[in-house]
């Protein structure tokens, strides 16, 4: 009985998983609770990394439809769908968790203020670009369009990322990153349970990303095939 | 691959549950006391000092202030539910003007003090407590586990729905070319 073989995938995952159960184990038993907001506070250590990796995955999903309109290399295309997939799910979990996090916290489920409207429209974003590709013909057309669709789509992201800055409202201002003022850092535990939960999530990204690529693969096979399929018909019945 | 994902996902929803129950136990702190305030003490300029707290046993307790190791910590909300968040070094009048509304609306607050009795930190009861607001944890954990749980499982029947499709449609190619 020898070793199983064991790929980069299987790596992939598997630190997923320990990087996922770390985050979690910091998130509820290592990190004390926030003085002012209590437990609910914890849900910070979900909304943010699915916040971030959902902007990563739009600003992947522009830079792959850059090289696709530049290389016409397929692989960029199916790159950067995948990559739309996954984050219209994050996307979605952002925008849930922020809602139920503002029920307690601002006494309503959604306001109409910058930072969140902005979210709307990255989630919003993220949709058209995968309706358009259910419902238009495969081929270059489409690989064409959606990838300008996807590269006008990426400009709503640094708005997101600016809105507490520009428009102060109730969401709170930046509490890590380079343009956080020192006033608004977070305690040491919090930030560091947030950079680590940050991590799980990214390597969530990528381990779904890759399962998505490899379905994105096959899907590309699949309408080759079928378009082979078509011309030996055609061939033989003329 | 996608099964492995399925079941790392489902260890992890396992974990959080497990995971979130223990975190009950061990953010409960010994040294937090929750009551009505009964009392504010000003010194001369009126500036915080110290106040008292009337606990549900019907014990009163005495807390003193301090503006610098610690410095107390204050996290009070006003009638509309503005909350205001500072401490005794930056601004000792205003902490007295808060402590004073609680008292008139007698509103619970939760102070954490030190084994001298010095106030660490003094915030609106329903805040510091635990269990308050666990139901909207509890719900975003779900939401966003099972969400992503669905995810892996649906990439898995697609998966399979396609793998199925594309070993169809090589056998009735080779067989259109023979």
């Amino acid at each position: 009985m020898g070793f199983p073989k064991i790929n980069a995938q299987t790596v992939l995952h598997v630190a997923t998983l320990a990087a996922v159960g770390f985050a979690l184990w910091m998130m509820f038993v290592w990190v004390p609770t926030d003085i002012n907001q209590g437990v609910v506070q914890r849900i910070l250590y979900i909304h943010v990394p699915v916040a971030w990796v959902s902007m990563v995955a739009i600003v992947g999903v522009a830079a792959a439809s850059v090289t696709y309109l530049i290389t016409k290399n397929d692989t960029w295309d199916r790159l950067a769908v995948s990559m739309a997939e996954v984050g219209v799910m994050f996307g979605a979990i952002m925008l849930i968790s922020g809602m139920v996090w503002a029920k307690p916290v601002w006494e309503v489920w959604w306001t109409g203020e910058a930072k969140l409207t902005t979210a709307l429209i990255l989630f919003f974003i993220y949709v058209a670009y995968l309706m358009f590709r259910a419902y238009f013909p495969p081929g270059d057309q489409r690989m064409r369009l959606s990838a300008i669709i996807a590269i006008i789509g990426a400009v709503d992201t640094p708005i997101i990322y600016y809105a507490s800055v520009l428009w102060q409202e109730a969401h709170p201002p930046l509490v890590v990153g380079p343009i956080a003022e020192e006033e608004n850092l977070v305690a040491a535990e919090i930030g560091l349970t947030l950079l680590v939960s940050v991590i799980a999530f990214t390597f969530l990204f990528f381990s779904l990303l890759v399962a998505r690529l490899g379905l994105a693969r096959m899907e590309h096979e699949y309408e080759v095939l079928k378009f082979q399929s078509s011309r030996i018909t055609v061939g033989a019945s003329s | 691959m996608n099964i492995n994902l399925t079941i790392s996902m489902a260890l992890s929803i396992a974990l959080v549950l497990v995971l979130g129950g223990s975190s009950l136990v061990s953010a409960q702190s010994p040294g937090v006391t929750t009551g009505v305030v009964t009392e504010v003490e000003l010194s001369d300029d009126g500036a915080l000092t110290g106040f008292s707290l009337l606990t549900g046993d019907g014990n009163f307790h005495r807390f003193t202030v301090s503006s610098s190791n610690p410095n107390t910590s204050f996290g009070l909300e006003n009638r509309v539910g503005e909350r205001w968040v500072s401490d005794l070094a930056t601004d000792a009048l205003e902490a007295a003007t808060r402590l004073n509304d609680q008292q008139r609306r007698l509103i619970q607050v939760s102070v954490q003090s030190d084994a001298n009795g010095v106030a660490v930190s003094v915030v609106q009861a329903e805040s510091r407590d635990v269990s308050a607001n666990l139901g909207y944890l509890f719900a975003v954990v779900a939401i966003a586990w099972i969400g992503i749980a669905a995810y892996v499982v649906y990439l898995g029947i697609r998966q399979r729905n396609l793998s199925s499709e594309l070993s169809r449609l090589r056998g009735d190619n080779e067989n259109n070319e023979s």
